[in-house]
């Protein structure tokens, strides 16, 4: 029998979710267009730095594995100095950030597919069966996922006051 | 390519003069803070539906509230008479 309350779904739970927590006043301080972009700077250079250590020190394994976790909580943060907009469902945003979302993943396709081939002629210049490769496979991939994310971080212009 | 349009909006004034916040306002008519101020600075438009509601708020005509064209400044309309 279908449900006749008001009672929100379990998705439109989570979307509320993450509209509260990418919208607390915690997550404010990483909203600056200046630590906007460098967070963004802060990944690639994360991506450069990953590669140079898989590449130049291949046996140390245990190195660039510590450096591949700097991935998450760097993306985490450009999340959330977005407010999230690219992870927060359609129908949790209001119209604005509904079209900013859209923009941001049609600009982002073109980038992607470009950053993508640019990798896959990199991995197979220098030789793609080595383990020195899997830094670059993987945060290749873990880029182009973000990239929405981190166009916006980088374009867009700084926040106004909630009170102004 | 299509012309990006520009916004004109007596909100920032309206708002003011009420003593109503961004946040405020963004809840009374059910969007983000943040997008008051881009309507607020003429960089989105927004919809019919946000237009109407803002107008219906401040019991004025939507044409008082947005315009395509510059609003004339209130001292020249106070030296107009």
């Amino acid at each position: 029998m279908p449900d006749k309350t008001n009672k929100p779904s379990s998705y439109d739970a989570y979307a509320q979710t993450l509209k509260t927590t990418f919208n607390s006043p915690m997550v404010e301080k990483f909203q600056k267009r200046k630590i906007r972009r460098l967070l963004v700077l802060g990944l690639v250079g994360w991506f450069i730095v990953t590669n140079l250590v898989a590449f130049n020190f291949p046996h140390l394994i245990w190195a660039w594995g510590i450096l591949f976790l700097g991935f998450f909580p760097l993306v985490s943060m450009i999340n959330m100095s977005v407010r999230g907009v690219t992870e927060i469902p359609l129908g949790a945003l209001d119209e604005r950030q509904g079209q900013v979302k859209s923009k941001a993943f049609l600009g982002s396709y073109v980038q992607g597919v470009s950053l993508a081939g640019i990798l896959g002629f990199m991995i197979a210049r220098v030789g793609g069966d080595g383990p020195h490769t899997l830094p670059m496979i993987a945060g290749g991939i873990g880029i182009v996922i973000c990239l929405p994310a981190m166009l916006l971080a980088w374009n867009l212009p700084d926040e106004l006051d909630a009170e102004g | 390519m299509a012309k990006e349009i520009k916004i004109y909006t007596r909100l920032p004034m309206l708002r003011s003069e009420r003593g109503i916040s961004r946040k405020e306002m963004a809840d009374i008519l059910g969007i983000h803070y943040q997008t008051i101020g881009y309507v607020e600075r003429g960089e989105y438009m927004p919809s019919l539906d946000i237009a109407l509601k803002a107008a219906a708020y401040f019991e004025l005509p939507v044409e008082t509230l947005f315009s395509l064209t510059p609003f004339p400044s209130l001292t020249a309309d106070m030296l107009k008479g």
